[in-house]
């Protein structure tokens, strides 16, 4: 009783916040959550789905080799020991991704693992927001909505809402071309700052800066910030991860063009899926 | 002198006091009849007892003595510094009218409730209706825990001023918004977030957040009275640290007994409540189970005004105030905290708009009204 009383309350209180804020944000913005919104609610049916697909079949090879074990504690110990302890924030100057964790830890009990994965989630859903506000002028809501089920099957999306900075930089970086785009230039430097925190290829912001400056050219900024990260990512001492591809904007919008033909969309489905299987399969038994 | 007695707000003001009093007599009966019958003593008279009681109950006691007094540095009282000046203020003054600071905290805590009990219903008024107006006035009188308005406590000050701050929103009348507001600071530590609602609207009102982006064209002068509003509680502050040498000392007086108090999440805090109820029979009745079922009640109650096209500014100071109420460790007023968040009582005079939900309000809170005054009376630990 006890227990289910705790639960209950802080469900509760997080469901209110939430509706909360939302209202707020509609009513202040005047809708502009409103499209969002059906987004993320889209978005969220479509996660929950596919990752409880992706955390069976994950148990099933792990099953399939090493024998049973409860899917739960499979699970636990699995992204615990993968993904968590890197990310401790141990250094004397943390980055922010990792001292955003330490923050949230002293609300929420399991700092290492639930606040990563829940932060992840958030930035990842903030930068579908600015990647959607950013595109959908020039190719229209529709194909961004299906650049976000491209987005989910690519094959190292799942290392996305688990514990790393990718997400974040990903929020920061296409929020720091919105701003750019708007003219806003405190929201852009906040931005950018906390960019830079979070991961010092951010630095790559600088070619589509300087080239909307030099182009006057406002819509080339995505295909020049993912100029700008290749050059960054080649740089010795820069750790580069495939889940990075994810951060460039360009790919990102040449895959939401493509998917506006159907037969590309199953196309990069399959591919995708199929690339997951493997990333999978390296992942729990390589 | 026609006329000026013939006006519609002074009218209303008058049915307001004859509303407030026959509730507090009303309420004052049962209590006293209650203790008569269960003594079976024909020699109790009224005024002793009375004022022995209320005088005397939880933290009544440090109100008069601050009135009187003052904060102070050491000693036993050293600890009322966790009591924010402007209701034993209002009492010193009142005092000087009537001579005696007990009768001078009733009288300050039933003007202000009488006061507040207008502004209610004017606010209802313009945004809904007459009878939704009467109902929100009539909620609060016949909330369980009312005993406390016409007791010496800041409930019925606070929530004068609240509904101050939201009636006067309504009219965009920002600066004396914010001048009530930086009264509120100085009364209760719920004060600090009737800044919420007012940045809210103002923010409505200026459009400033147009099209996800911040306007700061649109910010006018008023906007620098909002900002001052945090000064109230900052005087507070300020008086810790002249008083007993830290901006923060209450904090330390908060963790000591008799209080305990810290800081904890929500969710914990209900389990912690539940825990104690357990243990400690009685007292879940008196204060842990009020204090569990208000919370989610209100929980849900707000979850239903959101959906339901009531007043932002109203939920968001709502949430926050009770956000701020319960995670307040070791809580065990958190029912009477309840009777001071005003916008709990503006949404359920909405909610009771249906005839069924009427009627289960009412039953509910009236049976428990009189269950919980007549405790209040016995001496039980109704904090």
């Amino acid at each position: 009783m006890q227990q289910f009383l705790q639960i209950s309350a802080s469900i509760a209180f997080i469901s209110v916040a939430l509706m909360l804020g939302k209202k707020c944000w509609i009513e202040l913005t005047e809708n502009t959550f409103v499209v969002f919104n059906e987004m993320v609610k889209k978005q969220c049916i479509e996660i929950a789905l596919y990752v409880a697909t992706i955390l069976t079949i994950a148990w099933i090879m792990h099953q399939a080799k090493y024998g049973l074990v409860n899917i739960v504690d499979f699970h636990a110990i699995w992204w615990r020991d993968e993904f968590a302890l890197p990310y401790e924030a141990k250094s004397s100057w943390p980055r922010l991704y990792p001292l955003l964790i330490q923050i949230f830890g002293q609300v929420i009990k399991d700092a290492q693992f639930g606040v990563s994965v829940s932060l992840s989630f958030t930035a990842w859903l903030g930068a579908s927001y600015f990647f959607y506000l950013l595109t959908h002028d020039s190719i229209g809501t529709q194909p961004v909505q299906n650049h976000i089920s491209s987005w989910l099957v690519f094959p190292f999306t799942l290392q996305l809402w688990l514990p790393g900075n990718t997400s974040l930089l990903a929020c920061l970086i296409f929020a720091s071309l919105w701003y750019w785009r708007q003219q806003q230039l405190g929201p852009f430097v906040f931005c950018v700052a906390m960019a830079l925190w979070t991961d010092i290829r951010a630095l790559a912001l600088i070619v589509p800066i300087a080239g909307s400056l030099l182009l006057k050219h406002k819509v080339m900024d995505l295909a020049l910030w993912t100029l700008g990260l290749m050059v960054f990512s080649m740089l010795p001492y820069v750790h580069v991860q495939w889940r990075d591809i994810l951060l460039a904007g360009w790919p990102l919008l040449l895959m939401t063009k493509l998917t506006k033909q159907p037969m590309f969309r199953e196309l990069i489905l399959l591919i995708n899926l199929l690339a997951t299987g493997g990333v999978l399969y390296a992942q729990i038994l390589g | 002198m026609h006329k000026f007695w013939a006006k519609p707000s002074l009218k209303l003001l008058l049915w307001m006091t004859l509303l407030v009093i026959i509730c507090r007599a009303v309420l004052t009966a049962i209590g006293f009849v209650a203790i008569k019958i269960e003594r079976g003593d024909a020699a109790t008279t009224f005024w002793p007892l009375f004022s022995s009681i209320f005088s005397k109950a939880g933290d009544s006691s440090y109100y008069l003595y601050l009135a009187e007094h003052g904060y102070t540095a050491t000693g036993e009282y050293a600890k009322s510094i966790v009591f924010y000046p402007l209701y034993p203020l209002l009492i010193r003054l009142t005092e000087m009218v009537v001579g005696d600071y007990f009768i001078a905290g009733l009288l300050a805590s039933l003007l202000c409730l009488i006061l507040a009990s207008w502004y209610i219903y004017r606010l209802l008024q313009n945004e809904y209706d007459d009878i939704t107006a009467l109902r929100g006035v009539l909620l609060l009188q016949i909330y369980p825990f009312s005993v406390f308005l016409g007791g010496v406590y800041t409930e019925s000050l606070f929530i004068l001023l609240t509904s101050m701050v939201f009636y006067y929103l309504q009219q965009r009348a920002w600066k004396t918004v914010a001048l009530v507001a930086f009264l509120g600071g100085l009364n209760r530590t719920q004060g600090i977030v009737l800044l919420l609602p007012i940045l809210y609207e103002y923010c409505l009102a200026q459009q400033l957040f147009q099209s996800c982006s911040f306007r700061w064209q649109r910010l006018t002068k008023e906007a620098f009275a909002i900002a001052c509003i945090p000064m109230g509680y900052g005087c507070y502050l300020l008086m810790n640290k002249i008083v007993q040498g830290d901006w923060f000392a209450f904090v330390e007086h908060l963790k000591a007994p008799p209080w305990y108090q810290g800081a904890a999440w929500v969710g914990d805090n209900i389990a912690q409540h539940f825990a104690m109820s357990e243990d400690h029979y009685p007292l879940g009745f008196y204060i842990y189970w009020p204090q569990i079922l208000g919370f989610l009640g209100s929980m849900a109650l707000l979850g239903w005004a959101i959906r339901n096209g009531v007043r932002t500014s109203w939920i968001i100071y709502g949430l926050a105030s009770l956000t701020l109420s319960f995670t307040a460790s070791w809580l065990i007023s958190g029912a009477r905290y309840l009777l001071g968040n005003l916008s709990i009582f503006l949404l359920l005079s909405v909610y009771v708009q249906n005839e069924l939900k009427r009627l289960l309000v009412y039953s509910v809170f009236s049976f428990l009204l009189v269950f919980y005054t007549i405790a209040f009376w016995q001496g039980q630990s109704i904090m």
